[in-house]
């Protein structure tokens, strides 16, 4: 008989829950996706998902072997001194080295607006690291996180 | 002219290119240069390195060194593969020292003035990027420990405050650390050799840093002070004249590291000795192998490099030589299609397959098909495209460079037939 009665209010706890409970909490999210939840999560700590296009270019962005010809080949820091300037091989080691918030890279090229587009760091790698394209892809990214309502422009690694 | 139509047409321009480049020049060839980027030599650390001490520089006494042709001769007979071993004449103390006077001379003409080269001696002293005595065939001059007397010298190795690349590890022979706040940069977290370097060339720059250098040196009674490789990209001569003069002691570079400003001069050195020989140079161009062999008549020197340059990389899970796509050697046998992964082992100076992969050669260093037959009269390579031996664990990378440099020029140009 005991057995019986906990059966019966288990069921209706869990009719409770069905027929209640839940439909109010999906009610309380109506009009909210599921992606727009993920980047109220995840955006304030500058993580976006990626796209496949990303995913690629991820692959083709990590050969960099830290040679630092970039560096001494760059025009805009070959004008400037070395002390007031960003670092190039910086931008790359720090995507390298960065999860998918690029936060060691984002700060890198804050300090490197100074690129012109000119292709001499690349004719200087050593192994066709795409620099150019490592530094429009982590501007975008920048971009994107900054559209997030609440990513305080990914502020999430700052020092 | 294209390129491709050249006389002499060299393939890759790091020390071995750009050796073999000079030499048909010096025998009256026209010669055209073509690269794609910096590879190896521009990494390198200011020393050439003809052969290594047998057991290792950190296990020798620093007064009882082997001549470098006993290092050769030793290294031969451990790597009977060994580029040094094909080519008879480089047990030669002559020969080397023809090779390598050749291309010092043309340093020396393009600004890079480097210590002599003698086989027939030890070497010079040296102190590594980690602080560590070696010997070296020749360096830039600005690395060279003159006078060293293991009995009486007092060395001060100067670190300093924010420098990528400096000197790590203990002094050698127990020598003193000097730490020097300089430059104070308050925006760049860190600073590169080439961007220290770039600083100091300017006058004021480097008046202000000999005289906090000289303050900390004061009193401690250095016979040697060892700097870290930053001290200009042009002034280098003068600002160490400049230490030398106030500390009284003996100053020098050490050896290049990581970012090395001393491989970015000896690359600038070599750019400027094409110049003045007048070799047609085109940069950033990769060739089609196919497209070479189908245009040329005349003799090709592939100096290609291996795996920073190029030369050799992995297609497809195994090794492959990348212009022409000849077969991979290991000094010993073929690698053929074996993955990548089965051709390492355990220990570092061990015996691994793929740090000796590359092309195998002849005596007359022309690349040789499966058959052992060469595959052109006049289809020469020289350096680290070649196989059979480790550049960096042989402790010979730029020594085989400028050995088989310059004897493939030679050789392309008609001289040193067998």
């Amino acid at each position: 008989m005991k057995q019986l009665w906990a059966r019966i209010r288990a069921l209706i706890l869990l009719g409770v829950q069905a027929l209640f409970i839940q439909p109010l909490r999906r009610l309380r999210r109506l009009g909210k996706s599921g992606e727009s939840r993920f980047l109220e999560a995840y955006a304030p700590s500058g993580l976006l998902p990626l796209s496949e296009l990303e995913e690629e270019r991820r692959f083709r962005f990590s050969g960099c072997i830290h040679c630092g010809l970039c560096d001494v080949s760059c025009d805009a820091r070959r004008n400037a001194r070395g002390a007031e300037i960003g670092s190039l091989s910086g931008i790359v080691i720090g995507y390298s080295r960065s999860m998918t918030d690029y936060s060691y890279a984002r700060l890198s090229v804050e300090q490197f607006e100074q690129c012109d587009d000119c292709d001499i760091c690349e004719a200087a790698c050593p192994v066709d690291v795409p620099i150019r394209e490592i530094i429009t892809d982590i501007r975008e990214h920048m971009v994107r996180l900054a559209e997030v309502p609440g990513s305080r422009g990914g502020g999430g690694f700052r020092s | 002219m294209s390129v491709l139509d050249a006389e002499i047409l060299v393939i890759g321009g790091g020390m071995a290119g750009v050796a073999a480049a000079l030499s048909a020049v010096e025998a009256g060839r026209r010669v055209a240069l073509v690269k794609r980027a910096p590879g190896a030599t521009s990494m390198s650390t200011g020393a050439f390195d003809l052969a290594p001490h047998p057991r290792g520089w950190h296990l020798a006494k620093p007064d009882r060194d082997p001549t470098q042709l006993e290092c050769l001769e030793a290294l031969v007979r451990a790597s009977p593969g060994h580029p040094y071993a094909l080519i008879g004449r480089a047990n030669e103390a002559e020969y080397l020292q023809e090779a390598f006077s050749f291309v010092l001379e043309k340093l020396e003409a393009g600004g890079l003035p480097h210590a002599n080269f003698d086989p027939r001696d030890p070497g010079h002293h040296a102190v590594t990027s980690t602080g560590r005595l070696r010997r070296a065939a020749s360096s830039q001059a600005s690395h060279v420990l003159r006078d060293f007397n293991p009995d009486r010298a007092r060395i001060g190795v100067v670190r300093l405050a924010r420098c990528l690349g400096g000197l790590t590890g203990p002094p050698p022979m127990g020598g003193n650390v000097i730490e020097v706040d300089w430059p104070s940069s308050k925006n760049a977290p860190f600073l590169l050799p080439a961007d220290i370097g770039k600083l100091l060339d300017e006058e004021g720059e480097s008046r202000r840093f000999v005289e906090i250098v000289v303050a900390a040196c004061k009193g401690r009674g250095f016979s040697h002070i060892v700097l870290p490789p930053v001290l200009g990209v042009f002034r280098t001569r003068e600002i160490l004249n400049e230490l030398e003069e106030a500390t009284r002691a003996v100053c020098c570079e050490a050896l290049g590291g990581e970012a090395s400003l001393p491989g970015i001069r000896l690359e600038n050195a070599l750019r400027r000795s094409l110049e003045r020989a007048g070799v047609t140079v085109e940069t950033g161009r990769t060739l089609d192998g196919a497209e070479v062999l189908e245009r040329r008549g005349g003799p090709v020197v592939l100096a290609s490099g291996r795996f920073i340059g190029g030369g050799v990389a992995r297609r497809q899970g195994s090794m492959t030589e990348t212009v022409f796509g000849l077969p991979i050697h290991d000094g010993e046998s073929y690698l053929d299609d074996q993955p990548a992964e089965m051709l390492s082992c355990r220990s570092y100076r061990g015996p691994h397959s793929l740090f000796r992969a590359g092309l195998r050669v002849d005596d007359l260093l022309r690349p040789l098909d499966m058959g052992n037959r060469p595959l052109h009269e006049t289809f020469f390579a020289a350096g680290s495209v070649i196989g059979g031996y480790d550049p960096h664990v042989d402790g010979c990378g730029l020594g085989v460079a400028v050995v088989t440099g310059y004897r493939a020029g030679r050789l392309a140009a008609g001289l040193e037939a067998s």
